[in-house]
């Protein structure tokens, strides 16, 4: 099940019907875990199995942080949830990509083995449900947290259907006190949710999918396309998952708002940052602050040696790369940002910021950042290094003389994207969201919906976080 | 917020929702595939030129040559002009539709309309495009409403009831059980065509189909058998099999010649089979009734007509003795139309080849020509 399913909607209004119907604060949750599992479940009932053993697993070890005193042995309690979650996430996504890659490795060595692959099938969204989990984990044992007061407490917490498939990656710290109070009608900003769904329907099923055959095409045949269709393919690509991920984050963050609860950001404009490292500030915001604090600092963050720095930096965006799918080319797309992180580093530690050298240099982002994570986006699409090859030649106007192109309709298409994209930025439509009366912000409502449901992609496109 | 004061909002919110749908819902064009809307736009320029226009399905489309049941009525004293609206893939509630398209233009000088109709048969199961743009198109209110009084009275069959049970492992024996699988299996057909008839309303994914109709470019994906102008001007609806036929049509095509056996075992089906009448009570009379009042209030005549096919068809013949058809006619008989049976007739086993085409239009030219002496007759 999907957010821009019919039954979605229909599951979502009795969820929301029935939750501000109910009266008491333990009902309400117990109704809440029902729809999250109803929902995890319709894609698979066996997956619901997985994610309880997860999450039962973290709830036991948080209980017994919480009375363990002696440093040694609360270690060992986090050994345990490490290798619990790394050992289901290891086991069920990267089990056949760590056995290929050995056999391909030893093979390269002159040394051929042959070993079995398993028939895996991938839990929807068990990427984001396992950092989720073991961020509480990780909370507890810092004394960051207290443990959590209710089995159904931390149940909820890590099914809430609104977040649990693609995220946003909710911390403990952050949700856990929301189930501490019971929710209120009259707290819920009904405006701004509505619309911020709207918004997440629109980029998921009006954009990223109307926009997913070309890219598909491209990533297909490659060969068969010019510099100026794979340039326009791979700006697409671009708009693609941009629009397919925030749409969901966005989605995410209404349906739970309208069920009174909050959800981090997960999405600040990333595409108008002007240096990579404010574009890692923007673009998958829960998931790259979850590196940061629970890998990135505890090996030392930039309070070390620069190139230490540099190394940590690296460390982290390989696994980001590799938490991304269980394929080299991702590993590949994390060590490009990795790169361009450090090079960002090392220009901003050499280059005095009052400079024309730095004048210049801030000018150059503007151009040089999108480029950069356009260039990197090819590698995290394509099915292999062979096709990234191909579309990276063919963007520098090296990959030969292909006849297939695509329409010239999509720069105007891609530059109207750009310019609802400016002037979502600064808010300029919002002064009308805010004050228009009741019944003027209803009628547009239903209009825009009118308008937006002609401009749906036929046929369901799954999210592509979902495979993560 | 409160119900009482969200309420009124919520009606709002429906009202702008539903005049901008209906607004967009207009921009919509006819879907292109197998040259239905060029088909239509074609009507639209010409209708007036038109005596006779025959609407129906691919069987139609690959069988019914206007020029040679022309020049066989011309033979027979009678020069009438006429036109085949057969497209691919329709069935009898899209034919209802383009019916109704056909007439709202409403031509001067059209005095027939040879309709293939069929069973109004509500289940999607032989189709692979129950999400096809066709299929959304033709739920409008008026045909869904059509389609759920068919889905009160159709039959179910054993294999429909085996495939639901097979999709719905969970609740069908406890439905069975309770007596309740007819109507469950009837609601869920329902519950799916309304699912249809609302995508229909949203006009759901149109927006493609509606920019290029506002560019004056075809902009959606299915261009499978479009036809050009050219095409229309020079057929004038009809293209033979062989002219245009696309691979999967070719190794149809190879099958049948491979297999006259097989063929001829169909033939023995057509005829057993058209002697199973259905009762006429599941064939949706009132929808029926309706198309028949409409032909006549255009001023037209409406002739049923059953074309040569690979299965038996005999829902019309068991209207006719019914009495709710006036006139049919039924090439559908392997002993009365021996011609149209042969492999050499067909281009596949359930449509006519080129030369099948031409021969089963002057055979109809004639049929037709006996029935208009009749009826002048009857008017002197």
């Amino acid at each position: 099940m999907i957010f821009t399913e019919g039954r979605f909607f229909v599951l979502f209004l009795l969820c929301f019907l029935v939750h501000w119907g109910l009266k008491g604060h333990t009902a309400r949750k117990v109704w809440l875990l029902a729809c999250s599992c109803v929902f995890y479940g319709a894609w698979d009932v066996r997956f619901l199995a997985l994610m309880f053993a997860t999450l039962t697993l973290d709830y036991v070890i948080g209980a017994m942080l919480g009375k363990e005193r002696v440093p040694g042995g609360r270690k060992a309690w986090l050994a345990v949830s490490l290798v619990g979650n790394l050992g289901i996430l290891g086991f069920f996504k990267y089990f056949n990509f760590f056995v290929d890659s050995a056999v391909t490795f030893s093979a390269w060595m002159g040394l051929p083995m042959s070993a079995r692959t398993l028939e895996i099938v991938l839990p929807v969204g068990v990427s984001f449900y396992t950092f989720q989990s073991m961020s509480y984990t990780f909370d507890v044992y810092r004394k960051e947290l207290k443990p959590a007061k209710s089995y159904l407490d931390f149940a909820l917490f890590v099914t809430f259907f609104p977040q649990l498939v693609a995220g946003p990656i909710v911390r403990a710290v952050d949700f856990l006190p929301q189930l501490d109070t019971l929710r209120r009608w009259t707290d819920v900003a009904v405006r701004p949710a509505l619309v911020l769904f709207l918004v997440g329907f629109v980029k998921k099923a009006c954009i990223a999918d109307q926009v997913a055959p070309t890219v598909d095409a491209l990533f297909e045949h490659p060969e068969q396309y010019g510099a100026w269709a794979s340039w326009i393919g791979v700006v697409l690509y671009a708009v693609q998952i941009y629009c397919d991920f925030s749409g969901y984050s966005d989605m995410a963050i209404a349906t739970a708002g309208l069920l009174g609860y909050r959800l981090t950001l997960n999405f600040d404009f990333p595409y108008l940052a002007t240096d990579i490292t404010t574009f890692w500030r923007r673009w998958h915001i829960s998931l790259s602050s979850w590196f940061r604090d629970y890998l990135y600092i505890p090996l030392g963050g930039n309070r070390v040696s620069p190139s230490r720095t540099y190394v940590n930096l690296g460390i982290v965006f390989l696994l980001c790369g590799l938490w991304h799918g269980a394929k080299w080319t991702f590993v590949c797309w994390g060590a490009m940002h990795g790169a361009y992180l450090v090079f960002h580093r090392l220009w901003t530690a050499r280059v005095p910021r009052e400079s024309a050298l730095a004048g210049l240099g801030a000018a150059a982002g503007w151009i040089l950042t999108p480029l950069a994570v356009l260039f990197a986006w090819v590698v995290f699409r394509a099915p292999d290094f062979g096709v990234a090859a191909q579309v990276w030649k063919n963007l520098l106007g090296a990959g030969g003389d292909a006849a297939e192109t695509f329409t010239w309709r999509w720069a105007p298409f891609v530059a109207v994207l750009l310019i609802a994209h400016v002037l979502a930025h600064r808010r300029t439509l919002a002064p009308l969201e805010e004050k228009a009366p009741d019944w003027a912000f209803a009628l547009a409502y239903g209009i825009a919906w009118a308008l937006a449901l002609p401009w749906v992609a036929t046929g369901t496109t799954p999210f592509i976080y979902f495979q993560f | 917020m409160s119900v009482a004061r969200a309420l009124p909002l919520v009606l709002v919110a429906g009202l702008g929702f539903g005049a901008t749908a209906a607004f967009v819902r207009r921009l919509v064009p006819w879907p292109e595939e197998y040259g239905l809307a060029a088909k239509l736009r074609w009507w639209d320029e010409h209708a007036d030129e038109h005596d006779v226009v025959f609407v129906g399905s691919s069987r139609v489309f690959r069988a019914f040559d206007p020029r040679a049941f022309e020049a066989e009525l011309a033979t027979q004293g009678r020069e009438l002009r006429a036109f085949n609206l057969g497209v691919g893939g329709v069935r009898p509630f899209e034919m209802d539709l383009i019916l109704r398209a056909v007439l709202e233009r409403e031509p001067k000088r059209l005095r027939w309309v040879l309709y293939e109709g069929g069973p109004m048969d509500p289940r999607f199961e032989p189709l692979d495009d129950v999400e096809s743009s066709r299929m959304v198109f033709w739920h409008t209110p008026e045909r869904t409403r059509d389609v759920l009084h068919s889905i009160a009275v159709w039959p179910i069959a054993e294999s429909d009831a085996r495939q639901w049970g097979e999709k719905h492992p969970w609740i069908a024996p406890a439905l069975d059980g309770a007596g309740l699988f007819e109507p469950a299996w009837r609601a869920d057909l329902a519950r799916r065509h309304v699912q249809i008839l609302a995508w229909n309303v949203a006009s759901f994914g149109q927006g493609r189909a509606i920019l290029g109709e506002v560019l004056g470019e075809e902009l959606t994906a299915n261009r499978r058998r479009m036809l050009s102008p050219e095409e229309l001007d020079q057929g004038r609806g009809f293209v033979a099999f062989e002219d245009n036929a696309d691979e999967k049509d070719a190794e149809r095509h190879r099958l049948l010649v491979a297999n006259p056996a097989g063929f001829a075992q169909r033939v023995e089906e057509v005829r057993a089979g058209n002697e199973l009448l259905p009762d006429v009570a599941t064939l949706n009379l009132p929808a029926l009734a309706a198309q028949q009042a409409l032909v006549r209030a255009a001023g037209a005549e409406m002739v049923y007509v059953v074309l040569p096919d690979r299965l038996p068809r005999p829902d019309r013949r068991a209207l006719q003795r019914a009495g709710k058809l006036d006139d049919l006619f039924d090439f559908n008989q392997p002993d009365r139309w021996p011609q149209f049976f042969t492999v050499e007739s067909r281009y596949d086993a359930g449509h006519l080849s080129g030369a099948g085409a031409r021969e089963f239009s002057r055979a109809l030219a004639r049929e037709f020509a006996a029935l208009a002496e009749a009826k002048d007759a009857r008017g002197r």
